[in-house]
């Protein structure tokens, strides 16, 4: 369970496309960028399609079903994971913009999420 | 060059952990390195004791075991998906007294702290299902 002292910093991003609730994927991309964030390696969270979803704030999942997600996203920032990117068109067709977000998204355009995939030296699809 | 591989769906009904598989033998036939297969989610499914596969079908779990035996290959499945699922080793049968383990021989259960080590090692890490 252990990474090895001074191990080396490899940026990680972390890309989840689905959307939150039907599937765990969202949850569990959260959770695996937690993991490398605890480890010290440098993360980025990328939401694409239907992932943007996960962003929206006000969300009020079934409390048998899941914890809310919108709310652990919210701690991101204490986990050490600073930059959460969303792609912009994927949001506008879904009628949301940055107000109705539950945190500070970076909106990526073509250029944009074409210079993220290139700048990470891991890409996970979770 | 040394590999590691994120796998994500069952072994079953789902086409993406035999290509996986197909893609961890292709590997090593090549002459890389294979580190470790990191299972998550419902990719735990590939590390069951307690399958049997339908005549004429590949026996996903039993190739994985067979191919970490041959190679030395570390097969990690992520312990909180697997405990959810039913896959348990006999040390988290014995700690919430279930009636019985179903981990197959040749995998471990493990945190993913495994998928970060597996990442900071390999000079490539690949996802299947993702």
């Amino acid at each position: 369970m252990s990474a090895p002292q001074a191990a080396p910093r490899r940026s990680v991003l972390v890309v989840c496309r689905t959307a939150p609730y039907g599937r765990s994927r969202a949850r569990d991309a959260v959770d695996v960028a937690m993991a490398f964030a605890a480890f010290d390696q440098p993360v980025t969270l990328l939401f694409l399609g239907d992932g943007v979803l996960a962003l929206a704030s006000g969300q009020r999942p079934a409390p048998e079903f899941s914890r809310s997600l919108d709310k652990l996203l919210g701690t991101l920032a204490d986990y050490g994971i600073e930059e959460v990117h969303a792609d912009a068109a994927a949001l506008a067709a879904r009628g949301l913009d940055a107000q109705a977000l539950a945190l500070p998204v970076r909106l990526a355009g073509p250029v944009e999420l074409r210079e993220l995939f290139a700048a990470h030296e891991r890409v996970l699809t979770v | 060059m040394i590999f590691s591989l994120l796998v994500q769906e069952s072994a079953v009904g789902r086409q993406s952990s035999h290509a996986a598989y197909r893609f961890a033998r292709e590997l090593v036939a090549r002459g890389h390195t294979l580190y470790r297969v990191f299972f998550f989610g419902d990719g735990v499914h590939n590390s069951t004791a307690l399958n049997c596969a339908a005549g004429g079908e590949a026996d996903l779990p039993a190739l994985w075991q067979q191919l970490a035996a041959e190679h030395g290959v570390d097969l990690v499945s992520c312990v909180s998906s697997a405990l959810r699922r039913g896959i348990i080793d006999e040390r988290e049968a014995a700690r919430h007294a279930l009636g019985a383990a179903s981990l197959r021989q040749g995998f471990e259960l493990s945190g993913l702290g495994q998928l970060v080590e597996a990442s900071i090692r390999s000079d490539r890490i690949l996802d299947f299902g993702g």
